[in-house]
């Protein structure tokens, strides 16, 4: 009969390689799902809910709307992002590619800042940054 | 040298450009919110409203939805695929997505133009 | 009636008239052309049979074994060119090397372990062998690795015949070099995560494999490793020929 197969191997733990998996293609998948649960939900409420200025300021006011859109906020700058980042990455040499992240992180953290002072702006009747 | 190009190709590069394209509106819309909301803006809030509820930004509108979800029910079968599903079926599956795609554009057209129906 | 049959030789594109015939394949109209047109065309081809995968060519713009295609399906206008992605050595010749050393990178050999001393009864019922047995039939006649774009995008890309290969290893229970073949096809750039999905290697594959399956399947097996630790790979399959061994 065949002896069990040892799965702890000493000299196979030494040379262990180190298993490369890309969290830029998971996190964009499953970004990709929560976009179509969160921006679904933001195009029928914008569509079908009332539409009114006064309502849709009262609305921005409201807690759960406010987190809803942070959330969109932050999930579609990742996705959107993070897809640039692939198709850049695409065309680019391997030296340039902590630049590439240096840049688009920065994008980013602009854009979740500037979309947040756009909410802000409903709670406080004046965004922070913008004139 | 001319290469026929598949149809999981020609869908990829879909994919791409109809995904830069909702990141370019991304910006536009924080344009346009930025702007109506600066004390600048805020006055002309009401007419930029009014400007926007004409037929042809409802109709620019309606592109943009069909960009957002040609973008996402495409994403819905390339998640499939990275489950192993509708992988040898891969064209039937592209053809199913474009016919969804239409489809509901077709009925959130009617949706936002009654007036078709009348 | 004669088909018209243009070749790119080296860039340049030569035209021949070949007599429609029943039954006729393309290989068929390129050893006519050979014989009696112009002796100077060169090509590959061995079997005839498509079993060698030695005449893999694009036939009107699409890849295909040239034993394979019939030519009175193509119309009287045929183009024939040589594999994409893959340099030329003359006319419809290409080497293969750069393929073969894709193919050599994840070590496309069986390794038993050297634990198991019997031979491992794998049974039908217990369904180890199911998932190999749908990438078996490569004939690495590089027919995807032609049809593959991303491989146009980012030239190192092991492309799907080689990552067909290392799934086929990985699955296999007996093999002892998962995490040295894990290793590669996780890379970055060369490996599975560059993949696209465009699924034209499904489309043009003459044995009716399907890469893009094996190239996902791969992409799963490195996100449970990583998540759940070594010994979630293959969960049930591992159970599967632990019960036959024990």
């Amino acid at each position: 009969m065949a002896t069990e197969s040892k799965q702890e191997n000493p000299k196979q733990e030494a040379a262990r390689p180190v298993i490369l998996v890309s969290w830029s293609w998971m996190l964009q998948r499953f970004t990709g799902i929560l976009l179509l649960v969160f921006l679904g939900g933001h195009l029928w409420v914008e569509h079908f809910m009332n539409t009114t200025t006064r309502v849709v300021s009262l609305r921005l006011t409201h807690w759960i709307y406010t987190f809803l859109d942070i959330s969109l906020l932050i999930i579609v700058v990742y996705h959107g992002l993070n897809g640039l980042r692939s198709i850049v990455r695409e065309r680019m040499i391997r030296s340039h590619f902590i630049w590439i992240d240096i840049v688009l992180w920065g994008i980013g953290i602009f854009t979740i800042i500037w979309g947040l002072d756009i909410l802000w702006a409903f709670w406080y009747h004046h965004p922070f940054f913008v004139v | 040298m001319n290469h026929e190009k598949t149809l999981g190709r020609n869908v990829f590069w879909g994919h791409r450009i109809t995904g830069l394209l909702i990141l370019g509106y991304l910006y536009l819309h924080l344009v346009l919110l930025s702007a109506i909301l600066s004390p600048l803006g805020s006055q002309h809030f009401n007419a930029v409203a009014s400007v926007v509820e004409r037929p042809p930004f409802i109709a620019a509108d309606m592109v943009l939805f069909a960009i957002i979800l040609f973008h996402a029910v495409n994403g819905i079968r390339l998640i499939l695929a990275d489950f192993g599903l509708m992988i040898r079926e891969n064209r039937f599956a592209i053809w199913t997505a474009m016919t969804i795609v239409a489809v509901m554009v077709f009925i959130a057209s009617l949706v936002m133009f009654p007036d078709l129906l009348r | 009636m004669a088909i018209t049959i243009r070749i790119n030789r080296n860039g340049i594109e030569d035209v021949f008239q070949v007599e429609a015939k029943t039954q006729q394949t393309v290989l068929d109209a390129l050893f006519y052309i050979q014989n009696e047109l112009d002796s100077s065309l060169s090509f590959r081809c061995s079997c005839r049979v498509g079993m060698c995968g030695s005449c893999g060519m694009v036939i009107n713009g699409k890849e295909g074994l040239a034993c394979r295609t019939s030519l009175n399906q193509l119309g009287i206008d045929v183009s024939v060119q040589p594999l994409r992605h893959i340099p030329v050595i003359k006319d419809l010749v290409v080497d293969m090397e750069g393929f073969f050393s894709k193919y050599r990178s994840i070590e496309p050999y069986f390794s038993p372990r050297v634990e198991i001393s019997e031979p491992i009864v794998a049974s039908p019922q217990s369904g180890i062998r199911k998932d190999i047995d749908l990438g078996l039939e490569c004939i690495s006649c590089g027919l995807c690795l032609s049809a593959c774009d991303v491989v146009s995008m980012v030239p190192e890309f092991l492309g799907p015949a080689a990552l067909n290969r290392a799934y086929n290893l990985v699955a296999d229970v007996r093999d002892d070099r998962t995490d040295q073949r894990l290793s590669v096809v996780g890379a970055p750039r060369i490996g599975v995560w560059q993949c696209h999905t465009h699924m034209s290697c499904v489309e043009v594959c003459p044995k009716n494999i399907a890469p893009t399956r094996a190239i996902v399947n791969l992409k799963r097996i490195l996100i449970r490793r990583s998540l759940l630790g070594k010994r979630h790979h293959f969960i049930p399959k591992v159970h599967a020929i632990k019960m036959e061994v024990d």
